[in-house]
């Protein structure tokens, strides 16, 4: 578009507006020497053009921020971080601390008590003993895992097999001179174990019957004799009976050994036996230990979660117009292991 | 927008909008309050905001708020005389200025705002029409009119002198 005579106003406004590119400024003033009587019109709006007073505001500073204000969020916030963090490691070490000895009390509670229910002849009392001499006389270590390991209380009491095996062989008359060594070690000491739970049941037996002519020893007579095989026949039904029993595993909440239970409270449900040979022994007669010959012992293993147990029983059987000479000695072991199902 | 940025826009357009809201208002304590508010405003919303148009959005503001105050009080009066703030004066002879300042005051409010973006801040018809809510065309057209009616005041006065 052009600038002309019908126009010029418009691009006058314009360009006193400074709202023309250069171009149309530069055809503006050339229309302007062409046509000098216009240009007192150009002067005249260039004169409306409103010059800015100048004007100051006095509560400038009213309106200005700090910047120490803002500043200050990013440290309080990172000290509110930092506290969080603490918090957080504090609360996961006592977490740990927690687990930790949650964990060691839970081992404790299922770790490998051993309860040994033994009579010794008369009742004795209960013994919140935790640890069994073995047949060499060494202590059971507390938490060791040779301890609750199954296999090592099988060796034990295959060794003890034979020792009643060859007991059995010697099965001599009425009048043999036998001597009893009974065990306290089964009192005032401890036993634990790892993972593993034993349970010793019914631990009727006085542990090791040895014959020999130590001193100390007792000689029964024929009718003691008599006295003692009936007793343990009446062991050997009573045991018989138990074995019929539905096979249930009871855990025992904790170590205890107990000397005292009476033979017929204690239900033998997997009866196992321990054979152990006695470091500390106590000369006793046959007529008290014999009913008392069985010994069995569960172990559950938390690990494998399997259930094993020894069973030893020692019986004197007799006829009945049996005599110091014809009883017979028998001595049944046996070694089981169950895996239960998770 | 940062904190140092919203300082700066305060330091330089802050007698900038309190004139432009000064002389529409002609009343000084409006006017501070409306630079106050704009400012207010622009502080609230400064994550928003961009600072390269800090200023624009400051005279938006101001200026929606100098309107709806006024539509309200009705309190704009054209021979109000001008505050103490008028501090020096450049350009033309004082008598002229005078004269061309009368001649501003006898627009009408729309006018009269729209002169001053143009002249005092240098607003272009588009950015002007942005802070009025006006389109190009009605800017320029409104401009145009203001143009010839002060052009015509300002040949009166002289004639007259």
């Amino acid at each position: 578009m052009i600038i002309n005579r019908n126009n010029y106003e418009d691009y006058f406004l314009r360009y006193i507006d400074r709202e023309l590119n250069g171009d149309e400024q530069q055809m503006v003033e050339d229309f302007i020497r062409q046509h000098p009587d216009l240009e007192k019109e150009l002067t005249a709006l260039q004169q409306t053009i409103a010059i800015p007073p100048v004007m100051v505001f006095k509560n400038k500073d009213s309106l200005l921020r700090e910047e120490k204000k803002r500043r200050l969020y990013p440290i309080y916030w990172v000290r509110i971080a930092a506290a969080f963090i603490i918090l957080l490691a504090g609360a996961w070490l006592l977490l740990l601390t927690t687990g930790k000895i949650g964990k060691n009390d839970d081992s404790t509670a299922h770790s490998g008590e051993i309860a040994v229910n033994q009579t010794v002849g008369k009742p004795g009392k209960k013994s919140p003993a935790t640890a069994i001499n073995n047949a060499s006389g060494t202590k059971v270590n507390p938490g060791s895992e040779n301890t609750a390991n199954p296999k090592t209380g099988y060796t034990q009491n295959a060794a003890s097999t034979k020792t009643v095996n060859k007991e059995s062989g010697n099965q001599h008359s009425a009048k043999q001179v036998e001597t009893v060594h009974t065990t306290d070690a089964l009192s005032g000491s401890s036993l634990k174990k790892t993972g593993s739970q034993a349970l010793v049941r019914n631990a009727k037996s006085d542990a090791l019957l040895t014959e020999s002519n130590s001193p100390g020893q007792h000689t029964l007579n024929p009718e003691e004799i008599t006295k003692h095989a009936r007793m343990n026949e009446l062991t050997d039904r009573t045991e018989s009976a138990n074995q019929n029993l539905p096979k249930t595993t009871v855990d025992l909440p904790a170590i205890s050994l107990n000397n005292q239970v009476p033979e017929t409270a204690l239900p033998v449900s997997n009866p196992s036996t321990i054979n152990h040979q006695l470091s500390t022994t106590t000369p006793a007669s046959i007529k008290e230990s014999q009913p008392d010959n069985t010994i069995s012992i569960l172990v559950f293993n938390n690990t494998s979660k399997a259930v094993s147990g020894f069973y030893k029983k020692r019986t004197i059987r007799s006829d009945e117009d049996a005599t110091a000479d014809n009883h017979q000695r028998k001595v049944r072991v046996a070694v089981f292991q169950f895996n239960l199902k998770k | 927008m940062t904190v140092e940025d919203y300082n700066d826009c305060v330091k330089q357009h802050a007698d900038g909008l309190y004139r432009f809201m000064l002389k529409s208002t002609k009343q000084v304590e409006d006017a501070r309050d409306l630079v106050q508010s704009a400012f207010e405003k622009l502080w609230e919303h400064r994550e928003e905001v961009n600072a390269l148009k800090s200023k624009s959005y400051l005279f938006t503001i101001a200026y929606h708020k100098m309107i709806d105050q006024s539509r309200k009080n009705r309190r704009m009066e054209f021979r109000e005389s001008l505050p103490e703030q008028v501090a020096t004066e450049s350009g033309p002879a004082p008598r002229l200025r005078q004269v061309l300042e009368d001649a501003l005051d006898r627009l009408n409010e729309r006018q009269r705002s729209l002169v001053m973006l143009k002249d005092y801040e240098g607003y272009t018809y588009e950015e002007i029409g942005g802070i009025t809510g006006l389109n190009v065309s009605q800017v320029k057209v409104t401009l145009h009119r203001a143009r010839i009616q002060l052009r015509q005041y300002l040949v009166s006065v002289e004639s007259l002198l």
